[in-house]
């Protein structure tokens, strides 16, 4: 089995407000075109629920990953993948990291899926949301120790410091 | 209560008398032979021991209608606060002790049962109106978004109820699956481990208003705000 690589992604803050709104709002009314058209499914996708709510209270299904195409199809822009299954291990673990207590904060917040919206998650996987001021103050603490760092965590603090704004980082998007 | 319920009570994931109640659950037999293996330990002079009683017993004496016996039970688990002032005192307006009740009112208008209790009720209560104002009551004394729209998701009204499961969905995901699974019975819904805390301790309350009468709690409430 392939473990699964974290990536980053700018994200387009009002995008996602909008869209969370714009899902709300469907869900709310219960208006099974406009949420298929979102999702970019058959209408008949969601047949069967009298509520269209029902079929996102229901374990990870093929609507959940519809939702999270849509979402970062319209909000999240890709900047870096890695392409060593270590690196979230690196960055949860890695002494010069974790001695620096902002930047094991920042990497913590970076790595917690709370910090997402709901619909971006998904079960077992690492996600997590940085916003500007932060993720700047990551790259300059990453800066700092670069010289300790190990390849993998070389090409994170690059590929941080190329996104402009706030970062997502996802590992099964 | 133990240091992880008293921060729980601290972060807001659980109530201080849910606490208790949840701490009752606990199989107090266990406690009990525990404590009774521990040989034969003098008591201490001057130290009443706690109650053995629970909600639990108090809400059988009800259904078995021995209405004497609960009474009983209550004045002997009342603490001055929480949910069981509140079923005293409720007990006490349906026995038409006036006295009793002058006494136990005034511990009805703390803070802790600005909300939590009338979300409890608006969820139970089948009077529609009467669960609406609980609830308007409830959001005018800052109760929080999450338990606001778990009470709306358990509605009669089927718009009001879907607006409720919506903005629970985006407030609180685990919770809105906990509750989809657990009380809307949701064909194929699974409860999620990180909801299933907090909605214990909040329907631990709702199962005991339930159970002793909603309409009856809603009266005492009532006459607590001066309204009957």
């Amino acid at each position: 089995m392939s473990r699964s690589t974290l990536a980053l992604y700018q994200l387009d803050r009002a995008a996602l407000k909008r869209l969370s709104a714009e899902l709300e709002a469907l869900l709310v009314a219960n208006d099974a075109p406009g949420l298929a058209q979102l999702l970019g499914v058959e209408l008949t996708t969601l047949e069967g629920r009298p509520r269209l709510v029902d079929h996102f209270l229901l374990p990870e299904g093929e609507l959940h990953e519809a939702l999270r195409r849509a979402a970062r199809l319209r909000t999240l822009a890709p900047i870096f993948t890695s392409d060593n299954p270590a690196l979230e291990g690196r960055l949860r673990a890695f002494d010069a990291l974790r001695e620096d207590a902002t930047a094991a904060a920042a990497i913590d917040r970076l790595l917690n899926p709370k910090r997402v919206p709901w619909y971006l998650r998904r079960a077992g996987a690492t996600c997590g949301w940085l916003d500007e001021p932060q993720r700047a103050e990551l790259c300059k603490r990453l800066d700092r120790v670069r010289g300790a760092l190990t390849p993998e965590l070389r090409a994170f603090a690059t590929g941080l410091a190329q996104v402009d704004g706030d970062v997502v980082a996802h590992d099964g998007l | 209560m133990g240091w992880l319920d008293k921060l729980k009570v601290k972060l807001g994931v659980l109530d201080a008398d849910d606490a208790e109640n949840l701490e009752e659950e606990a199989p107090r037999a266990e406690r009990r032979t525990a404590h009774a293996n521990r040989g034969e330990r003098p008591s201490l002079d001057g130290i009443e021991p706690a109650s053995q009683q629970s909600l639990e017993d108090v809400l059988a004496a009800r259904e078995a209608g021995d209405r004497d016996e609960m009474r009983r039970l209550l004045r002997e688990l009342d603490r001055g606060r929480g949910l069981r002032v509140v079923l005293r005192a409720a007990a006490a307006l349906e026995a038409g002790d006036e006295a009793e009740l002058a006494e136990l009112l005034p511990k009805l208008r703390g803070e802790e049962l600005a909300w939590r209790l009338p979300l409890q009720l608006a969820s139970v209560l089948e009077d529609a109106p009467r669960a609406e104002a609980l609830r308007a009551r409830a959001a005018a004394a800052n109760a929080p978004r999450w338990a606001l729209a778990w009470s709306r998701a358990l509605a009669n009204d089927p718009e009001e109820q879907r607006r409720g499961l919506v903005e629970l969905l985006f407030v609180d995901p685990a919770l809105a699956r906990t509750v989809a699974a657990r009380d809307l019975a949701l064909e194929g819904a699974v409860a999620d481990p990180e909801g299933a805390e907090r909605h214990a301790a909040f329907a631990h309350g709702r199962q005991c208003v339930r159970r002793f009468g909603a309409g009856l709690v809603a009266d005492v409430l009532d006459r607590a705000r001066g309204r009957a």
